[in-house]
């Protein structure tokens, strides 16, 4: 499987070399934007890890330009400390997922991981979800992409009437969740709805790196976030 | 520097009164002469005159000289006065000046007389006002009635009798006064006896807002009065106030009637009346002389005035040959004064002591109606004028 | 003449103009009086001669005749009238010498005979004889026939007659000397008091004004210019003129400055900065206001004496080059001086010469600034936060990047160990070299930002501008690149130092840098302009200045802005993104260091600022 890493850092790129040709991937390396896009032109890798800060054509742009030319590859963002605004950007362009630097082995694990499963999905998965009452305690599934046209699906599952002896809601999260700027808000709707009747929520099977969007959201300060255990 | 101020003003104030005092020193020192005694001594006082005893003037120095000396006479007879008896020096001048001023040297230089007296004449007199003045000695008595022995007053000069001024006066109070006559003319010597009474009249006249219509004159010692005859007759005038000697006057008088030219003839006492009157004769009537004195003379009557008496008896005594005459009159008066004014300087005279005591002299009544007076600065004693008219040669005294 | 000299001139003028006139009279008088006398003398005899002539004509006859009576009658008619004056005698006498008349009245004087017998009868003769008291010229002229003398006539001519008129002429002359003298004593008087009352007065007043007594004339006066001197319009009414305007300038230019003498005590003395009047060679403290005893607290008695150098780091040199006549100047700024008890105080020194006690001093004005200057310092540091602040996102990112090395090198051999799996040698050197390059990598980091964000002290040192230009450039250098603007130095490598803050130039510098950058990011974001940023910084400098241009291609700054932008919290940036004191800091800190820093932009072509400042010359 080739993997292309774009990044203006030269040890960055050569650290991710080495890890990534020890889990045995065809590693691609390219140092800026436009050499990177040219490289993908080419070799059309499934996975590309990429930037979001560099000079010239960032990566944003990057992951812009790969959209574009219809390749489906799964493109993986690098994220600094701060900028997440620009992730929560990445992900209304349908990025797989994000690392943050410095980069951690299970983050990396995680990261290859979301984006092997994600290409196994259909391109355009529609948003599911499914609830389970066990007493006061109402578990909810969440699967697919959540944006703001699955409102009436999402918050038809939290009617009053459902709600009545519910003390604690766990919204658990299917491994190929994903969601973007619009179904973030429709979330925290959602859950400041369910606060507003005293009733608990958790977040349940989080990956590592959405765990860190919804930090930036302030969902956290609504709901308890559980993050997935990462695989071995 | 006040100081240093005033010690300058005071300085020049000094010097100024230096230079003052200085000039106003008299340079002529009048050192006061030790007081001029001559002429007295112990037993005598002399008495000098210079008067006409000979000459055409003969006849007045005579007979001034006559009743001045009877009456000298009839003092020294009688003890003096004071125990000195009066001698007088008499010299003839001949009635002229020059002789009279070499007499009156002589009198006061080498005779050394006390006073002097009884001079006669105008010119005479006149001329030795200066050797008068300068030998400081009294003139008592002259026979003259000239305004220069009057005026200025002169305390030397003692005057008796009126003045041809008050004579000449008096004549023309009578002419246009009294008689209303206004046509006057003057006829006079041509010297300063004449001159005077030209002027006197002349004086008179104005004050009746006249003058005179003609003036004749003639040189004295002449008898050329026909010119001056001639320009009085040409003018018709009806008084004629004569101022000269006898001679000339009769001479005048008689040509005048000869002509038939009769105004009012007046004539000064000077004249010489008794002489006129002689000359005259039948001319003479109604001549009119005015007189200083009272007349004298044989016509002298029991009313007659007490000093005349007097007079005419001392003169009979002294000079028996003599008849009494308006000026021996004059002479005793002269004679009278002098003593009087000896007697009362007291023994110890003076010259100035004599002065005063004349002076001292007032309402002295010398026996001729009139009292003499005489005062500081008047030394003119009588001032009353008799007239006198020619009737058949004698002369009467009209009122 | 010493006399003369002790006197007033007053007295001088009226003694000479009187002594003069009295002189001058004197002189006329008495040569006049010689001349009359002369004359009438002359006069006198010729008439005597006359007389005797005319009387010797007249009595020949008479004398050859012998007629004394007509001899004498001529002889006083000489006498008559006013010739008597004249006349005193007048003697006839013959051949022989015998008197023939005369006119001697009261009396024959004794020596008369002598000087008759004893005259030479053949021609005129004139004696001078004295006769009965008194002075006569004797004259005596003979009366010939045909050609023999028959006698003579002699006439006595009365000296007294002249002494009369000359006691007369003395009297007149005399009368004239005084009246003349009166009135040149009068109008010599005036004359003196006229001249001399105005300058008696004047030196009455002026006096007054030496011993400082303006009072003696009233303002009034004054202005008018005027005081009864009594002089109209001479050139003493015009000394006195000038004097009262001299002296009316005098007492207005006095009570000025009695006036101003007041004020600058009072100024002195409770002025809020402290002051030192200090004497110009010795630097020694002559005086000092109670502010600066309050501030340094010494007392004033421990001041007085004290060189001023003793009080803080004064250079010695400034203070002795730099006094320009009567101009009040800034000497130094920031200087640090020390109280008594080793507190540290900064003041600007001010310096002026002056006059003290007839002294030259400096007047040293030290306007306590710690305050401000530890103000400034502050806003400094805030400053600085700030823009620590927005960097961090930057310094964040660029730390990272080696942490992110360190960590993936280190995670991988982790890995690699918990899997048992072997690593290649090269790798492991590789990885373990990688981590040891980032590790320095970020420790220079951290240590440009400590050295950037340190709390600069006040010493000066002496820094080479281009330093500051490159660690700045460390510092934010990639970020800028990072924004697409490229970032351009151009050094001058021979460029002066300067005296400066090393900190602060970077501070500076900084803040020139984010500026320019914002003003180019506005310009791509607003005017949508695809060109490439570029900011270039360019060095340069002459003999006495070195000098630092900061241009951009950013948006630019409008015409009517440009005066606006050193203004404090005057910004171009939305609410939150600044205080607005940047520029403002900036300025301040540049004219710390006696720079300056203009602007020269227009709207569309970028902006260019620059800051000049004064090299610092080796030490001499």
């Amino acid at each position: 499987m080739k993997i292309l890493v774009i990044d203006d850092e030269k040890p960055t790129l050569s650290m991710f070399k080495l890890f990534l040709t020890a889990y045995g991937y065809e590693v691609y390396t390219a140092q800026d934007g436009e050499r990177g896009l040219v490289l993908f032109n080419e070799i059309c890798p499934e996975i590309v890890f990429t930037d979001i800060r560099m000079p010239g054509i960032d990566g944003l742009e990057v992951l812009r330009r790969i959209r574009e030319s219809g390749i489906a590859s799964q493109v993986i963002i690098i994220t600094g400390h701060g900028d997440m605004e620009k992730a929560v950007e990445a992900l209304d362009l349908d990025a797989s997922d994000f690392i943050n630097k410095p980069v951690e082995r299970q983050a990396l694990n995680s990261a290859l991981a979301r984006a092997e499963k994600r290409k196994q999905l259909p391109l355009d998965p529609g948003f599911e979800c499914s609830g389970k009452q066990q007493e006061g305690n109402l578990s909810v599934f969440l699967k697919g992409k959540l944006t703001a046209s699955a409102r009436d699906v999402f918050s038809g599952k939290f009617n009053p009437g459902v709600l009545n002896d519910v003390e604690q809601v766990c919204l658990i999260l299917d491994d190929g969740f994903s969601i973007d700027r619009s179904g973030i808000s429709l979330l925290t709707e959602v859950i400041q709805g369910l606060r507003q009747k005293h009733i608990r929520v958790f977040m349940e099977n989080l990956s590592y790196n959405y765990a860190r969007v919804f930090q930036m959201a302030g969902i956290d300060k609504i709901a308890v976030l559980k993050e997935a255990l990462p695989e071995e | 520097m006040i100081r240093v101020y005033r010690g300058v003003i005071i300085g020049f104030c000094w010097g100024f009164l230096l230079i003052f005092t200085g000039a106003c020193t008299n340079p002529q020192q009048m050192s006061l002469a030790p007081e001029n005694r001559n002429g007295i001594t112990t037993d005598e006082i002399l008495i000098g005159s210079s008067l006409a005893l000979g000459g055409h003037a003969g006849y007045l120095g005579t007979q001034m000289l006559q009743g001045a000396m009877s009456y000298i006479h009839h003092i020294n007879s009688r003890g003096g006065i004071h125990d000195r008896q009066i001698r007088l020096i008499a010299l003839d001048d001949q009635y002229d000046p020059t002789l009279c001023l070499y007499n009156t040297q002589h009198l006061i230089l080498e005779e050394q007389v006390f006073a002097l007296s009884c001079y006669v004449g105008t010119p005479t007199t006149v001329r030795i006002i200066p050797l008068v003045n300068e030998a400081k000695i009294p003139l008592v008595g002259m026979f003259t009635g000239a305004n220069r022995l009057r005026q200025p007053v002169n305390r030397y000069l003692i005057n008796i009798r009126a003045s041809y001024y008050q004579e000449t006066q008096a004549a023309v109070d009578l002419i246009v006064g009294q008689r209303g006559l206004d046509k006057v003319a003057v006829f006079y010597q041509y010297d300063e006896y004449g001159f005077d009474g030209l002027r006197g009249t002349e004086i008179a006249l104005k004050k009746y807002g006249l003058i005179p219509v003609a003036k004749g004159s003639y040189v004295r010692g002449t008898l050329d009065v026909e010119a001056g005859l001639e320009k009085i007759i040409q003018s018709n005038a009806q008084a004629v106030v004569m101022i000269g000697t006898y001679d000339s006057c009769a001479k005048f008088i008689i040509l005048a009637r000869h002509q038939n030219f009769t105004p009012l003839f007046h004539n000064v006492s000077f004249v010489g009346s008794k002489e006129l009157a002689r000359r005259l004769g039948v001319n003479g009537e109604g001549v009119i002389v005015t007189q200083v004195v009272p007349p004298p003379g044989p016509t002298l009557g029991p009313e007659s005035l007490p000093g005349v008496k007097e007079y005419v008896s001392l003169l009979d005594t002294f000079y028996p040959d003599s008849k009494p005459s308006f000026v021996g009159l004059e002479g005793y008066l002269n004679a009278r004064i002098l003593a009087q004014g000896l007697e009362r300087a007291g023994k110890d005279i003076t010259r100035e002591k004599f002065i005063r005591a004349i002076e001292s002299i007032d309402q002295f009544d010398l026996g001729i109606q009139n009292p003499l007076s005489f005062g500081k600065n008047d030394y003119q004693g009588l001032d009353e004028v008799y007239y006198t008219m020619i009737k058949n040669g004698e002369l009467v005294l009209i009122k | 003449m010493n006399f003369f000299n002790d006197l007033t001139l007053k007295n001088k003028i009226f003694i000479s103009c009187l002594g003069f006139t009295l002189v001058v009279s004197v002189l006329i008088a008495l040569f006049t009086r010689a001349l009359l006398i002369t004359g009438l003398t002359g006069e006198l005899k010729k008439r005597g001669i006359g007389i005797a002539q005319s009387i010797a004509d007249s009595s020949r006859v008479f004398i050859l005749t012998k007629d004394l009576a007509q001899l004498t009658a001529l002889a006083y008619d000489a006498r008559l009238g006013n010739r008597k004056d004249i006349v005193t005698y007048l003697i006839i006498g013959d051949n022989q010498g015998n008197i023939l008349a005369h006119t001697f009245t009261t009396g024959f004087p004794p020596n008369i005979r002598e000087i008759v017998k004893n005259q030479n009868y053949e021609r005129e003769e004139i004696n001078s004889f004295n006769v009965n008291h008194h002075s006569v010229f004797h004259v005596a002229v003979p009366v010939k026939e045909g050609i023999y003398t028959v006698g003579s006539v002699q006439v006595g001519l009365d000296k007294q007659h002249i002494e009369t008129l000359i006691s007369k002429l003395r009297l007149i002359f005399l009368s004239f000397l005084s009246m003349v003298s009166l009135i040149f004593f009068f109008l010599s008087h005036r004359l003196a008091l006229h001249i001399t009352k105005p300058v008696s007065s004047l030196i009455h007043y002026t006096d007054q004004i030496t011993k400082g007594n303006f009072n003696i004339l009233s303002d009034d006066e004054l202005e008018k210019g005027q005081f009864k001197l009594g002089a109209k319009d001479d050139e003493i009414t015009k000394l006195t003129n000038s004097f009262m305007k001299m002296t009316s300038q005098l007492k207005q230019s006095t009570d000025r400055l009695k006036k101003s003498q007041k004020k600058y005590r009072a100024l002195f003395q409770s002025g809020p900065n402290p002051i030192f009047v200090v004497d110009k060679k010795t630097f020694e403290i002559l005086d000092a206001n109670p502010n600066a005893t309050q501030l340094f607290g010494y007392s004033r008695q421990e001041l007085l004496g004290m060189s001023l150098f003793s009080l803080g780091s004064l250079d010695r040199g400034e203070l002795i080059h730099k006094h320009p006549e009567g101009e009040t100047m800034v000497i130094s700024s920031k200087v640090n001086f020390y109280k008594k008890n080793g507190g540290s105080v900064f003041v600007n020194i001010h310096t002026s010469l002056s006059e003290y006690r007839n002294e030259d001093v400096i007047i040293v004005a030290a306007t306590d600034i710690t305050e401000l200057v530890e103000k400034d310092s502050q806003l400094i540091q805030a400053s600085k936060m700030t823009n620590l602040e927005k960097m961090s996102a930057g310094i964040a990112h660029e730390i990272n990047q080696p942490l992110n090395a360190i960590k993936m090198g280190s995670e991988y051999l982790c890995m690699m160990r918990e899997k048992n799996r072997k690593i290649k040698d090269k790798e492991l050197g590789m990885v373990l070299g990688e981590i040891s390059t980032q590790v320095s990598r970020a420790a220079e980091i951290v240590g440009r930002l400590k050295t950037f964000s340190r709390k600069a002290d006040f010493s000066r040192e002496v820094i080479n501008i281009n330093e500051c230009v490159r660690s700045v450039n460390k510092i934010i250098g990639r970020q800028i690149t990072l924004q697409n603007i490229d970032l351009l130095l151009e050094l001058d490598m021979s460029i002066l130092p300067i005296q400066a803050h090393n900190n602060r130039m970077e501070q500076v510098i900084f803040n020139l840098i984010t500026n320019a950058r914002d003003a180019v990011n506005e310009r791509i974001e607003t005017v949508r302009d695809i060109e490439r940023g570029r900011i270039i910084i360019s060095s340069f400098s002459d003999q006495k200045t070195v000098g630092l241009d900061i241009s951009d291609n950013g948006i630019g700054i409008e015409s009517d802005r440009m005066d606006l932008i050193f203004e404090s919290f005057y910004t171009s940036k939305e609410m939150g993104e600044g205080l607005g004191l940047g520029l403002p800091i900036i300025q301040g800190i540049v004219r710390d260091y006696h720079g300056t820093i203009s602007v020269n932009s227009s709207p569309g072509n970028g902006a260019c600022f620059t800051i000049i400042f004064p090299a610092h010359l080796k030490e001499k």
